[in-house]
């Protein structure tokens, strides 16, 4: 008799066990769809936010050459923060800005560099910082 | 801000035959700079590291270079300076002078 007991506590234990194995099985089936779909929208996003940044980068490039002062200083204002979200796009800035020194047209004598060229160079600097070990 | 990054200490400025006059790159790694024909008049550049800098035809007259690092002669012979420029402590003016003379 007590081995008919212990034979089926063992069939029990065994069905609970496939149930559960079952029951995890369905429930991950369910939450796949869901987490690739979570990937896919975090992907999306971050595709979206690249072409908005790459559209502010080109758009701040043509206003670097605007003969409005305001305008410049904006435009470097944004590849500073660019610059600052994007590490991967901070080596093509630090080329771009000067490229833009070396263009040859610039020419302020000898007043005091106009806020443009001062913003340019404290990026420039902060770049280029010593950092003492 | 443009952030260092680990690789930043191999990329070096590339400013040759800009015009930056009265600019202040105090402090800044200048390591392997091209400034060759740059117009860096009355610019300041304290504390600077001018390790193989190419200075030729940079104009520094004026220029504040006070406790610039690592500039040879042999740099400063190549560019133009002036009785105004400040020279690092142990740069001799009249060995810089004669330098130039020689050249």
């Amino acid at each position: 008799m007590s081995n008919w007991v212990a034979l089926s506590e063992i069939v029990r234990n065994i069905a609970l066990a496939a149930a559960a194995f079952v029951g995890a099985y369905l429930a991950w089936r369910q939450l796949s769809p869901v987490a690739s779909q979570v990937r896919a929208a975090s992907t999306q996003a971050e595709l979206a936010r690249r072409a908005h940044v790459t559209e502010l980068f080109n758009r701040a490039v043509g206003q670097l050459r605007d003969g409005n002062l305001e305008v410049r200083l904006a435009a470097i204002y944004v590849l500073r923060e660019v610059a600052k979200d994007f590490p991967d796009l901070s080596d093509p800035i630090f080329e771009l800005l000067q490229a833009y020194l070396r263009a040859g047209n610039i020419d302020y004598g000898d007043d005091e560099p106009p806020i443009d060229i001062q913003e340019i160079i404290k990026l420039l600097r902060s770049r280029l910082e010593i950092h003492n070990a | 801000m443009l952030k260092n990054q680990d690789n930043h200490s191999k990329r070096s400025l590339d400013i040759h035959g800009a015009f930056v006059r009265r600019t202040d790159l105090s402090g800044a790694s200048l390591r392997n700079a091209n400034m060759a024909g740059a117009d860096a008049t009355n610019a300041i550049f304290r504390n600077a590291d001018f390790a193989g800098a190419i200075l030729s035809g940079t104009i520094l007259r004026g220029a504040d270079l006070t406790g610039a690092r690592n500039l040879s002669l042999e740099q400063l012979s190549d560019a133009i300076i002036d009785e105004h420029t400040i020279l690092p402590g142990y740069i001799d003016r009249a060995k810089l002078l004669d330098a130039a003379v020689r050249k």
